[in-house]
């Protein structure tokens, strides 16, 4: 355990010079603050006669934000005009893919498999295959008759008295 | 109030002030109440940071526009006032700023007009109505108008103001002990201006 002998010896860091100059530092200050105290401390400059009587801060008048400004009034319109625009777009889309829906999945099918389909349900088909493909291999070609009107000849009777 | 105020002793009318400025930002704060409470605090301090204002920048236009610009940026931050120290210190804060920025900006202007920077303010001390170079208390201004800025609002705030360091520290933002630093050389400059002039 250290002695008191032994806390004095332990050498604690400080700036150079500090302790020499301490004193004089000091000294110096105190005739500073003490001249000061000796002069006046009157204010000498003027304030023009009755300045604060009227004296106010130009506050920025604040203006009340309604939900009907113009400003409001154009987000919503635009907003309104998006959605519209929006919802036409959509639509469009929706019928374009209901009538294209059915071709454009034959489209994509494989020749053979509609043919095997078809083979299956010939009786189903028959007369409008056999009225797309005239039209298909001859686009000069055009039905002048319906598809119902075409079956109804093509029935066993009238197709033998025309074969 | 205030004649009762003054009776009492200062601390009890430090914490009297103090919550009387409690009571006006909480009023601050309610909006049917805002614009009353702040012309109730404008004047409660408007004379205290004029003249602490125009003890930094000289002429009575300037102190004017740095005053009014003072209190516009308290209306405008005053709802961000967290409380964290005095009311009037926040608002010399401020009004020392506004004036360290005007004059920064004063002696750019200067500069690009190739004007001559130095003793603009002592010029303008000397310009002042009822100026006197032999009486002390103008050389008194004369030698604070030398110093730097930041140098002269920490001695008026002390001199003039009388200002406790634990409040100019919190309007400075600077440790008490360089504010002392700061007063000390100031003291010692202020003594040598006026012995030699």
């Amino acid at each position: 355990m250290k002695n008191r002998n032994d806390i004095e010896k332990i050498n604690w860091a400080y700036p150079d010079g500090y302790l020499q100059n301490f004193t004089p530092q000091l000294m110096e200050q105190i005739k500073a603050e003490e001249f000061l105290e000796t002069l006046p401390k009157a204010n000498v400059y003027t304030m023009p006669v009755n300045y604060f009587t009227n004296w106010k801060v130009n506050i920025p008048t604040q203006k009340k934000q309604s939900i009907f400004s113009y400003k409001n009034i154009g987000i919503a319109a635009s907003l309104l005009l998006l959605l519209a625009i929006g919802m036409q777009f959509v639509n469009v889309q929706t019928k374009q893919l209901n009538n294209e829906e059915i071709t454009t999945a034959i489209d994509f099918m494989p020749k053979e498999e509609i043919i095997q389909y078809v083979g299956n349900n010939i009786d189903e088909f028959e007369l409008e295959i056999l009225i797309i493909d005239s039209v298909n291999a001859n686009s000069q070609l055009v039905p002048t008759i319906s598809a119902q009107e075409a079956k109804e000849f093509l029935q066993t009777e009238n197709l033998e008295e025309y074969l | 109030m205030s004649i009762a105020s003054s009776m009492l002793p200062d601390i009890e009318n430090k914490v009297i002030m103090q919550d009387i400025d409690a009571i006006l930002l909480d009023d601050f704060a309610n909006p049917t109440r805002k614009e009353l409470a702040f012309a109730k605090i404008v004047d409660k301090y408007k004379q205290r940071l004029y003249w602490h204002i125009r003890r930094m920048v000289v002429s009575h236009d300037d102190a004017d526009d740095i005053l009014q610009e003072a209190f516009m940026k308290a209306w405008k931050y005053l709802d961000h006032f967290r409380r964290d120290c005095a009311l009037y210190t926040w608002l010399y804060r401020i009004a020392t700023n506004c004036c360290l920025t005007f004059l920064a900006s004063k002696k750019k202007k200067m500069q690009l007009l190739q004007n001559v920077v130095e003793g603009y303010l002592e010029n303008t001390v000397k310009s002042s109505e009822n100026f006197d170079g032999n009486k002390l208390e103008w050389k008194l201004q004369l030698a604070i108008q030398s110093l730097p800025e930041k140098q002269k609002a920490v001695f008026n705030l002390r001199y003039y103001d009388e200002m406790p360091y634990e409040h100019m520290s919190e309007v400075f933002g600077t440790s008490v002990g360089a504010l002392k630093a700061s007063y000390h050389h100031a003291a010692k400059k202020i003594e040598e201006y006026i012995l030699q002039h």
